[in-house]
């Protein structure tokens, strides 16, 4: 089942995830936070992104998330994303 | 001996890391590599062997530097001694102090006791010449100035150390022609790419990390002029298969040499950079500056 739209929370455990070990122990992370800043490499980030697909359940272009740097702009774009593809829900009821 | 760890900052790839990628023995990479061991993506034109297309991306590297004829050049990462071999017997370059980390291709390049030619296992932070260079000619080795996982800004900052020293290091008007591997600019991975990108970058080249051209280009501003910047991912794609189809017709006698498992990871990492320049995932960039 597809998720609605993700939050900084989602992204945040997905990240968490990701670096496991290398992940800085006791750092919030927030809307704010630096993707590089905590260490994920571009393939880290790669793969946090197709976390995120699986989690929403719909593929994304890869190349809407390459300019991101923040969680928060990673979370806008997945959003923006699910957004194009969500089906049009048909306006009138008959 | 030098290591990174003893200057300040990050200054490339530790000792241990590049031993642990080119001491794998030299009689390995003779049985793959063409006969003068240039192990960096060559220069093809028509007609080509992988022999006269090494020879050919060395003459490129020499000419672009200016370094043919001059008194002193300096070859920073230096292999097992192709370059510096060209540089002297038919470039008639006087001088040539080639630097590496790998104490395996140091006792190689001493081992061809060739004339004019200086090896050592240093770090070019660490180099201190009594004079400048007529010219930097440095292939293959600008992967290991800065780690996998560094933030953009300290990469940036890890290259922009380099491009000091190598002004520093230059005459005025001296040239510096540098080859490297760089990110592709077809972000589009998909999982089976981005787990091939990882095994090279973990089991074959650690601590090494690939540059963008804009990195590049914003750690030597202000320090060196552009001349000229082309991008060859083909050439590495072709250099690659070559360099594959010879560890496979040698496969027996390296698997005798270094066992199993590095076979098989070699091919594996030769088999999947060619598919990666091919679709350029990853560039092959050579840059050459001036001092000014």
């Amino acid at each position: 089942m597809a998720t609605d739209r993700v939050t900084v929370e989602d992204v945040a455990q997905l990240i968490r995830k990701q670096l496991g070990r290398k992940f800085p122990e006791g750092l919030e992370l927030g809307p704010d936070s630096d993707l590089e800043g905590l260490g994920l490499s571009s393939l880290d980030q790669t793969e946090v992104f197709f976390a995120v697909e699986e989690k929403v359940g719909m593929e994304l272009d890869p190349t809407a998330g390459a300019d991101v740097t923040t969680i928060g702009e990673l979370v806008g774009v997945v959003n923006s994303q699910i957004e194009q593809q969500r089906p049009q829900q048909p306006t009138a009821a008959s | 001996m030098s290591a990174a760890g003893q200057t300040s900052g990050y200054a490339g790839a530790s000792s241990e890391a590049i031993q642990h990628h080119y001491d794998l023995g030299n009689d390995f990479y003779r049985l793959w590599l063409d006969d003068s061991l240039t192990y960096s993506c060559a220069l093809w034109a028509d007609g080509d062997t992988l022999e006269s297309a090494q020879e050919r991306k060395l003459d490129y590297m020499i000419e672009g530097a200016r370094a043919a004829g001059a008194a002193r050049v300096l070859d920073i990462g230096c292999g097992w001694g192709s370059l510096a071999r060209r540089l002297v017997e038919h470039h008639g370059v006087e001088s040539v102090v080639g630097l590496t980390l790998s104490d395996a291709q140091a006792e190689h390049v001493e081992a061809l006791g060739l004339d004019g030619v200086d090896v050592r296992v240093e770090n070019w932070a660490d180099h201190e010449p009594g004079e400048p260079y007529d010219a930097i000619i440095s292939i293959g080795a600008f992967e290991h100035f800065a780690s996998y996982g560094l933030p953009r800004d300290e990469r940036v900052a890890a290259y922009r150390k380099f491009f000091r020293r190598s002004r520093e290091l230059l005459r005025p008007g001296g040239r510096l022609a540098l080859q490297t591997c760089s990110k592709g600019n077809n972000v589009r991975l998909d999982r089976q790419t981005t787990a091939e990108l990882r095994f090279i970058i973990e089991t074959i080249f650690p601590e090494s990390e690939l540059p963008w051209l804009s990195e590049i280009g914003l750690a030597s501003e202000k320090l060196l002029d552009p001349v000229s910047v082309r991008n060859d991912p083909d050439h590495y794609a072709r250099t690659c298969a070559a360099w594959l189809e010879r560890l496979r017709a040698h496969r027996d006698e390296a698997l005798e040499l270094v066992g199993e498992r590095p076979v098989a990871d070699y091919e594996r990492y030769l088999d999947v950079t060619v598919k990666h320049f091919t679709r350029r995932h990853l560039g092959l960039l050579r840059l050459i500056f001036e001092s000014v």
